[in-house]
C-alpha cells in the first residue's frame, strides 16, 4: 500500500499526463471524429516541393506546413487524433517547463496550472474556423522561447545577435505569434535578471521596439499583398479573413493571454500557495476547465451539421436518417442530407414529411456562398445525375475556402465528373495533383486508369451508371423551374427512380397539388404499384376536396389513409390548426400543406401589411 | 519573398541529369515537345524559350542550339532550360535570322536524335517590359484567389499587382492600362466596396460610376489615347450554367449601354445612339486617333432564352475628344449577324493598321465558346482575314496589342479545352499572324500542368507596374468615392 501510494507521489504527473492524453484522445478520436474530417476536406496537402515553398512564402508559413501536414492525418480520424493528443501533451509540457522556469517552483499545483492553456484551447477549438496553425504557432513559440531563456551563455554580443536573427525568422516562421515569444523573453528577463529597474526597462523596451519594427519591415518589403490585419494577428489562423471581417477573432489574442496570465499567477503566487489543498484546488479547477470547455465549445447546431456532412461524406445513409430522428437542424442544407439518405433507402416518399421541411430548397438549395452549406446540394446533384451541376457547386464549395487550399475530397469529386463527361485532359491535371497526396493517391491512380478508357468507364459502378442518367441535352439550369428538370432528368432516364422520387417530392414540397395528381395515375407502373404514405395523403386530400367518396379514384388508396385523413380534419378542427394534432398526423402531407398554406398567408399579410405602409 | 525561396531550392535540388549523347540513333521524326514551339516565331530578347519532353519516359534531354547569324547554345537536363543571358545573347545575333534546335532524348538508358526544328527571331522587337493578366481558376460564381500580375516577358519573373488578398471578398476586373502605358490604367471591384480605380500618374480615383440615368457599373473599357477619357460599357451581366456535359456555362447581358467617362470632370457622356433597350451595346475602344469609338451590338433579345440569337456586330461612331461629344450617325463596319457570327473584343492596333476581333457563332462572351477564333480587319481596305497559323480548334480571345503593335498576345484554350493559357504572335508585313507561342516559363510542363488558373485579358505593359495593394485595401474599405454626373 505503501508503495503503491510513493509510486502514485513520485508517478503523479506522469498519470496525469496520460490521464489527459487519453481523454484528448477520446475527445477528437471518438467524439469529435466529424470534426477532424471537416477540416480535413478543406485542404489537400501535396508532397512536393512547389506546396512547400508555397507555404513557407508566406508569414506563419512553418506553422501553416506544419498545420496542414498534421491535418491531412484527419482523413482517418482515429489515427489522426493521434496528433492532436500529441500536440496537447508537448503544448502542456511546453507550458510547464516555462511555469516551472519562470516561477522557480515545480511544486504539484504549478504543473496543475500548466494545463489551463491547453483547456483553453479545447474550448477555441470548438470554433471550426480555428486553424490548426494557431496551436502549432502556440507550441513552437513556446519551444523556441524555452531554448532561448534556458540557452546559458556568458558572450553577450551573441546572445543579441541571436534575438536579432530570431525575430524576424520566427515571425516568418510562424505568425504574429512571435510576439508571445517575445513577450515571455521580456517578463523572464525583468523578473529575474538582478540588474537594475532602468536597465531592465531598456532591454525591454529595446527588444519591444526592436520586434515592432522587424515585423513591419518584413511586411512592408514581403507582405505586399497582405493588410494589416493579417500583419499583426495572422494570415491562417482564423479561416475566415480578418479583412473580410474588419474585426480580429477573441481567440486569437485570447489565447496568448491565458498563457501569459497563468504565467504571471503563478509566479505571483507560485510560492505563497503551496500544500496539499492547493493541489487538491488546483486539480478540481483543471478538471472543471476542461469540462467547461467541453461543454461550452460547440454550438450544438454547428455540430450537429458537421456531423452529419462526415456521414454524408462516408454514404452513411441509415446513420443520418437515425441521428435526424432523434434531432434535427432546421436548416435548408440539413433537409438536403436527410431527404437524400432517404431517397437512397427508398423511403423519400414514405418518411419525409417525419423529417424538418422547407421547400423544395429542402431537395436542392440555390447556390449559398459559403464552404459548408452546399456540400449536401452537391452530393444530392450527384446521386441524382445531375453531373454539370455536381460540378459547378463542388468546385465552388472550394473556392469558398478562403484559403485557396483546395480540397482532396472535392477534388476527388470533380475528377469523377470529368471523367463521367470524358474531359480526360482536365482530369488528368487534377489526378496528378492528387496522386502528390498521401490518402488520395491510391484512388487517384486508380481513376487514372479509366482516363479514355469509355468501355471500363461505361462498366463502372457510379461513373457508368451517371453517363446513364446524365441529361443527353442542353439547357440551362434553373433552380426556379427544379420540378421540371426533375422530370426531365427522370424522362431522360426512366431507371432512374431516385429522379423520379425527387421530381414528385419536388411538387408536394411546392403544395403543387395539380400537377402531382395529374402526374401520378401515369407513373403507376415506374412506381411498380406500390404507392408510397406521402403520396397517398397528398392524393387523398386533392380527391377528397373534390369528390364525396373515394369510389373511382385511380390510384390506389389504403383505408389506413382515408381514415388518418378523417382523423386528421377531425383533429385540427378541434384544435383549431394542425399543431395540436398527435406526432402521427403531424408527420403527415396534411400537415406539412397546412403549414405551407399558412406561411403564405402570413406572408401575403406581410407583404400587403408592407404595401398598405409604402401608401 | 517566393521567388527567393524558390531559387534556394532551386539550387540545393540540382540534381538534374547530366549525360552525354552518345551511340545515338536518329529518328526521321520531329521531337515530341511541350509546349510545342517548333516553327514559332520569337522576338530577341524573350525569355528562354525552355522546353520539356512531352514523353514522360525521357531521362535525359540534350540541345543544342543554333543561330544562322552564328553563336551556338547547349543544356542538358530534364529539360531544355536556357541560361537567361546567353539565351537573349544568341537571340539578338539572330534577329531576322533562324535558331536551330537539335534535340537528342534518352530513353532506357539509350540515345535517339530527332529531326532538327527551328525558330524564327523576328525583326520586329519587342521591347515592352512585359504582360499584365489576371490569373482566376475557371470556375463558376466563386473564386477564392484572384489577381492582376505583371510578369517580366525577358525572365520568368511575375509579381502581383493586386491579389485578392489585399480586398477580401472583392471580386476584381483586369487590369487596362491605356496603350500598354502604366502609368494610366483601371480596374473594377465588384462586391460591397465595389468601385472602379483609375490611376494617373500615380494618382488614385475610385469611382462609383452608377448613375440613375445608367443601368449598371463600368464593365469593359479602353482608355481614350488623350489619357482624358475611358469608355465603358454598363451591363447588366448574367450567367446561366448548362445542364449537359457539353458547355459549362454562358454569359451574357440583359442590357448594356455604352458611356464615356471624362476623367478631368468626373461626367459621364452619353449619346442616345449608344443607349436604349432595343440593343445591346458593348466592348467600345478608341482608335488610335481618338477620333472613333469602336464598339459590339447586337439586338436585344429575351435573355436567356435566345441566347443563341444575339449577334454582334461592329460599329463605330465618330467622337470629338476636344469637346467631348459623339457623332450623330453609327456605321456597320462588320456585318457579322448576315453572316451569322457574331464580333466581340475589338482590339485596334495602335498603328492605325489594323483592327483584331474575335469571331463565334453567337453572344458577347467568346471564353466559353470553343469555335471563337481570331480575326483581323485591316482598316486601310476594310477587309478581314482569319488569323488562321493563331488559331485552334479551342477557343482564343483577349487579345491585346504590344506598344509597337508587331505582336500580340492572345487567351486560348487549347491545351486542355478549360485554362486559357497565353500565347504571343507576331503580324507580319503582309498582316498573316505566325505561328504562336505559349508564354515561356521556366519549367513549362510542371508549371502549366500544375497550375490551376485561366490567364484573362492579358495585355502588354510597356514598363513594370506600380502599385500599392496595401494602400488600395484602406481606399477600398474607406468608401470614399468620386461620384459622377451626366454631361449634359
Amino acid at each position: 500500500m505503501i508503495a503503491l501510494k510513493l509510486f502514485f507521489k513520485k508517478n503523479a504527473g506522469l498519470l496525469i499526463t496520460v490521464v489527459y492524453a487519453v481523454a484528448i484522445y477520446i475527445w477528437w478520436g471518438v467524439c469529435h471524429q466529424a470534426d477532424l474530417a471537416f477540416q480535413e476536406q478543406y485542404q489537400m496537402f501535396l508532397f512536393n516541393g512547389g506546396y512547400f515553398i508555397e507555404r513557407v512564402s508566406v508569414a506563419g508559413g512553418v506553422a501553416d506546413y506544419i498545420a496542414e501536414f498534421i491535418i491531412q492525418f484527419f482523413y482517418y480520424p482515429r489515427w489522426g487524433a493521434l496528433f492532436l493528443v500529441a500536440l496537447y501533451v508537448l503544448l502542456q509540457h511546453a507550458t510547464w517547463l516555462l511555469l516551472r522556469r519562470i516561477s522557480g517552483n515545480d511544486g504539484f499545483h504549478v504543473y496543475m496550472a500548466s494545463y489551463i492553456p491547453a483547456a483553453y484551447l479545447l474550448y477555441a477549438m470548438g470554433d471550426v474556423s480555428v486553424m490548426l496553425s494557431l496551436p502549432v504557432s502556440l507550441l513552437i513559440a513556446l519551444a523556441v522561447t524555452l531554448l532561448y531563456i534556458r540557452w546559458q551563455t556568458e558572450k553577450m554580443l551573441l546572445r543579441i545577435a541571436v534575438f536579432v536573427l530570431l525575430v524576424p525568422l520566427l515571425y516568418w516562421g510562424i505568425g504574429p505569434m512571435m510576439f508571445l515569444a517575445v513577450t515571455i523573453v521580456v517578463c523572464e528577463r525583468m523578473l529575474s535578471s538582478s540588474e537594475g529597474m532602468v536597465c531592465k526597462g531598456a532591454r525591454a523596451l529595446f527588444i519591444v521596439i526592436y520586434s515592432l519594427l522587424a515585423v513591419f519591415c518584413i511586411s512592408y518589403f514581403f507582405m505586399k499583398q497582405y493588410v494589416w490585419y493579417d500583419v499583426w494577428f495572422g494570415i491562417n489562423y482564423y479561416r475566415v479573413p480578418m479583412a473580410m471581417m474588419q474585426s480580429v477573432p477573441s481567440v486569437i489574442y485570447t489565447l496568448p493571454l491565458v498563457l501569459l496570465a497563468v504565467l504571471l499567477f503563478v509566479h505571483l503566487f507560485g510560492r505563497r500557495l503551496n500544500g496539499v489543498w492547493t493541489s487538491v484546488i488546483m486539480v478540481v479547477a483543471v478538471a472543471v476547465m476542461f469540462s467547461l470547455a467541453a461543454i461550452k465549445s460547440y454550438d450544438k447546431d454547428e455540430h450537429e451539421l458537421v456531423e452529419q456532412n462526415y456521414l454524408l461524406r462516408q454514404e452513411k445513409w441509415d446513420e443520418i436518417i437515425s441521428r435526424a430522428e432523434k434531432y434535427q437542424v432546421h436548416d435548408a442544407s440539413s433537409a438536403v442530407t436527410v431527404n437524400l439518405a432517404l431517397a437512397k433507402k427508398g423511403l423519400l416518399a414514405d418518411r419525409m414529411f417525419s423529417f424538418y421541411q422547407c421547400g423544395t430548397d429542402g431537395l436542392i438549395m440555390p447556390f449559398v456562398r459559403d464552404y459548408m452549406t452546399c456540400v449536401s446540394t452537391s452530393e444530392a446533384f450527384y446521386q441524382l445525375g445531375f453531373v454539370n451541376s455536381a460540378l459547378r457547386f463542388s468546385f465552388d464549395i472550394q473556392e469558398c475556402t478562403f484559403n485557396n487550399r483546395k480540397s482532396g475530397r472535392f477534388t476527388k469529386r470533380i475528377v469523377e465528373i470529368y471523367i463521367v463527361n470524358g474531359r480526360y485532359d482536365v482530369a488528368r491535371k487534377h489526378i496528378d495533383r492528387l496522386k502528390q497526396t498521401l490518402f488520395y493517391s491510391s484512388w487517384a491512380k486508380e481513376a487514372e486508369m479509366f482516363l479514355g478508357n469509355e468501355q471500363k468507364i461505361n462498366l463502372h459502378p457510379k461513373w457508368g451508371a451517371l453517363r446513364k442518367k446524365r441529361f443527353k441535352s442542353d439547357f440551362f439550369y434553373n433552380i426556379n423551374e427544379l420540378d421540371k428538370m426533375l422530370g426531365l432528368l427522370y424522362m431522360n432516364n426512366r431507371d432512374n427512380r431516385m429522379a423520379l422520387d425527387y421530381f414528385l417530392a419536388s411538387l408536394l414540397l411546392k403544395g403543387d397539388l395539380q400537377q402531382f395528381c395529374g402526374y401520378l395515375p401515369g407513373l403507376a407502373s415506374d412506381l411498380n404499384g406500390y404507392l408510397a404514405r406521402h403520396y397517398q395523403e397528398a392524393f387523398a386530400m386533392f380527391w377528397g376536396n373534390s369528390h364525396s367518396s373515394f369510389d373511382g379514384v385511380p390510384v390506389p388508396i389504403s383505408g389506413q389513409v382515408v381514415q388518418d385523413m378523417q382523423r386528421f380534419v377531425q383533429a385540427t378542427a378541434q384544435h383549431g390548426g394542425y399543431s395540436g394534432t398527435d406526432a402521427y398526423l403531424q408527420h403527415t402531407y396534411w400537415a406539412y400543406y397546412m403549414k405551407m398554406m399558412e406561411q403564405s398567408a402570413n406572408n401575403v399579410d406581410a407583404e400587403s401589411g408592407a404595401s398598405t405602409l409604402k401608401h | 519573398m517566393k521567388n527567393f525561396v524558390t531559387c534556394i531550392f532551386a539550387f540545393l535540388l540540382v540534381v538534374a541529369c547530366s549525360s552525354t549523347p552518345k551511340d545515338v540513333m536518329l529518328v526521321d521524326a520531329m521531337p515530341d515537345i511541350y509546349p510545342d514551339y517548333i516553327g514559332v516565331t520569337i522576338p530577341a530578347g524573350i525569355a528562354p524559350m525552355n522546353f520539356n519532353c512531352a514523353d514522360a519516359d525521357v531521362e535525359c534531354v540534350d540541345v543544342v542550339v543554333t543561330g544562322s547569324k552564328g553563336g551556338s547554345l547547349h543544356t542538358n537536363g530534364d529539360y531544355a532550360d536556357f541560361d537567361v543571358d546567353d539565351w537573349h545573347a544568341i537571340t539578338e545575333q539572330n534577329k531576322g535570322g533562324e535558331l536551330t534546335f537539335t534535340v537528342c532524348m534518352k530513353r532506357n538508358g539509350r540515345w535517339t536524335q530527332y529531326n532538327d526544328f527551328k525558330m524564327f527571331v523576328s525583326n520586329y522587337p519587342l521591347d515592352d517590359y512585359g504582360l499584365t493578366y489576371r490569373k482566376i481558376a475557371p470556375g463558376y460564381e466563386v473564386y477564392c484567389k484572384i489577381g492582376n500580375y505583371q510578369r517580366n516577358i525577358h525572365n520568368f519573373d511575375e509579381e502581383p499587382i493586386i491579389e485578392n488578398t489585399a480586398v477580401q471578398g472583392q471580386c476584381m476586373s483586369c487590369h487596362t492600362a491605356n496603350q500598354t502605358n502604366p502609368d494610366q490604367f483601371f480596374f473594377h471591384l465588384r462586391g460591397k466596396h465595389g468601385c472602379t480605380l483609375i490611376q494617373r500618374g500615380g494618382k488614385h480615383v475610385w469611382y462609383n460610376a452608377k448613375t440613375d440615368s445608367t443601368i449598371a457599373n463600368p464593365s469593359y473599357g479602353y482608355w481614350h489615347p488623350s489619357g482624358r477619357y475611358c469608355c465603358f460599357s454598363v451591363n447588366k451581366i448574367h450567367q446561366c450554367f448548362f445542364t449537359g456535359n457539353k458547355a459549362m456555362i454562358e454569359v451574357f447581358d440583359t442590357a448594356s449601354d455604352l458611356v464615356v467617362l471624362d476623367v478631368e470632370t468626373n461626367q459621364l457622356i452619353l449619346s442616345p445612339l449608344l443607349q436604349g433597350s432595343e440593343s445591346f451595346e458593348t466592348y467600345p475602344v478608341f482608335s488610335p486617333d481618338g477620333r472613333t469609338m469602336y464598339f459590339c451590338v447586337s439586338k436585344a433579345y429575351d435573355m436567356p432564352r435566345e441566347y443563341d440569337k444575339a449577334k454582334y456586330n461592329l460599329c463605330k461612331i465618330s467622337f470629338d475628344p476636344e469637346k467631348g461629344v459623339f457623332g450623330n450617325k453609327v456605321d456597320t463596319v462588320i456585318n457579322a449577324e448576315k453572316m451569322n457570327k457574331s464580333v466581340t473584343f475589338p482590339r485596334p492596333s495602335y498603328d492605325g493598321k489594323y483592327l483584331m476581333y474575335c469571331l463565334s457563332d453567337f453572344g458577347n462572351f467568346p471564353i466559353n465558346h470553343a469555335e471563337a477564333d481570331l480575326w483581323m480587319l485591316d482598316l486601310r481596305t476594310n477587309g478581314s482575314i482569319e488569323l488562321k497559323n493563331a488559331n485552334s480548334p479551342q477557343s482564343e480571345s483577349y487579345h491585346n496589342w504590344s506598344s509597337n503593335s508587331h505582336w500580340f498576345v492572345t487567351a486560348s484554350r487549347r491545351e486542355d479545352t478549360l485554362y486559357g493559357l497565353l500565347y504571343i504572335a507576331s503580324i507580319d508585313d503582309n498582316g498573316n499572324a505566325t505561328k504562336p507561342f505559349l508564354l515561356p516559363q521556366r519549367n513549362p510542363q510542371k508549371f502549366y500542368h500544375e497550375s490551376l488558373f485561366s490567364y484573362n485579358v492579358p495585355d502588354f505593359t510597356k514598363s513594370h507596374v506600380d502599385f500599392d495593394a496595401r494602400k488600395a485595401y484602406d481606399e477600398v474599405y474607406s468608401d470614399k468615392r468620386q461620384r459622377v454626373t451626366i454631361k449634359n
